[in-house]
């Protein structure tokens, strides 16, 4: 039988780090939307290379956001690419800042990929 | 370097570490292996396709009371390959992941290639590497 | 013989680093969320691991070596940009590093600010934060 999971909505901060050419940061992707399916608030960060996954059109973040998740992108490593003019409309690009303040919630789970 | 180059040299990964690399990172092994190689064209594929996008730029990083201002610039390095006489391409496939285009949103002296026109060109090089 | 266990400070945040420099942007990343909550007045502990350890090496000197195609300009080495983060937040970030990973690197000179500890001391660590980000991989 499996475990009863937790009712409560959790607070969750997905940070994918990983290109987005690989399997493993989809499947990151695909956490997300089971936890914001879930009924949890779920944050997903693009930083270094996993910033590519924003451009074009992922069905997988589409599935995201429309769980109700939140979808995040550095700024810097945006500009480092050259690549905000291509950036998916739902997806906000931030500063560091925003996610440092995420980071010392206590009350956010912070995952790192 | 006038002639054709001996090495292709091709460079498909990047962002390899802005603020332990700064300066030294592998466009700058470029410049040297160019000059003690006989010669060597860069194939930027893949992510480092942006390298070369003229709508990228660094911001400088604050850490403790400094603010560091020499990160590593791919696009400065392009540019200095360039400068050198060094032969760049990028590659159409990494150029459209990158969510470019077009050629034209590249820096200016960097080639637009076909990823069959990249692979067929290595029969004009000696040795072919990535870098 | 009993030794004196080091009194660990408490953090609202332990970041165990475990990712390589030189081979993606992680270490720039997360020092730059480090420096970000120490702005905002967190209480930081960095717990290195791994190739991390490398960041804070004595023998990486103050500067990087000389870039030969601009002299005139120098470079801070990792070890002077912890170091510089631990002098402007002298009472919010302390940086320990794992002894093992850092002797099975060869890395055994680090900046006196560093705290080398044996990896099952990392539980004292744990009992010292309110919360706990594991980055990278070893």
């Amino acid at each position: 039988m499996s475990r009863v999971l937790r009712r409560e909505a959790l607070r969750y901060l997905l940070v994918e780090s990983q290109e987005s050419a690989t399997e493993e940061a989809l499947a990151f992707v695909g956490d997300g939307v089971a936890q914001a399916r879930g009924g949890h608030e779920v944050t997903l960060f693009l930083v270094q290379g996993g910033v590519s996954l924003a451009l074009g059109h992922r069905p997988e973040l589409s599935d995201f956001v429309e769980a109700g998740g939140r979808l995040l992108v550095d700024r810097f490593s945006v500009d480092q690419r050259g690549i905000s003019a291509a950036l998916r409309p739902d997806a906000v690009p931030v500063e560091m800042d925003a996610i440092a303040r995420l980071v010392l919630d206590p009350e956010v789970r912070t995952v790192w990929h | 370097m006038a002639g054709q180059a001996q090495v292709l040299a091709i460079v498909d990964r990047g962002y390899r570490g802005a603020i332990e690399k700064q300066f030294v990172d592998t466009l700058y092994l470029v410049r040297e292996l160019h000059r003690q190689m006989g010669g060597m064209d860069i194939l930027l594929r893949g992510q480092a396709v942006s390298y070369a996008a003229r709508a990228a730029r660094v911001a400088p990083l604050r850490f403790g009371d400094r603010v560091v201002e020499t990160l590593s610039d791919p696009r400065r390095d392009v540019r200095a390959l360039l400068d050198a006489g060094i032969r760049v391409r990028a590659e159409e496939p990494g150029l459209l992941a990158s969510g470019m285009t077009g050629g034209e949103q590249l820096l200016e002296g960097v080639e637009l290639i076909g990823a069959q026109a990249a692979a067929e060109s290595w029969s004009e090089y000696r040795m072919i590497c990535f870098l | 013989m009993a030794l004196m266990a080091r009194r660990i400070p408490t953090t609202d945040v332990l970041v165990t680093f475990m990712g390589a420099p030189h081979r993606t942007d992680l270490t720039t990343t997360v020092l730059r969320l480090v420096q970000s909550m120490l702005e905002q007045g967190g209480r930081v502990q960095v717990w290195a691991c791994g190739y991390a350890t490398m960041l804070t090496q004595q023998s990486l000197g103050e500067f990087k070596p000389r870039d030969l195609a601009d002299w005139s300009t120098r470079h801070l080495s990792t070890a002077t940009i912890v170091q510089e983060m631990l002098r402007a937040f002298p009472d919010q970030l302390y940086w320990y590093g794992c002894r093992f990973c850092s002797d099975d690197r060869g890395a055994t000179d680090h900046l006196p600010e560093i705290a080398m500890r044996a990896p099952h001391a990392y539980a004292a660590n744990l009992a010292a934060t309110g919360k706990t980000v594991l980055i990278g991989v070893i």
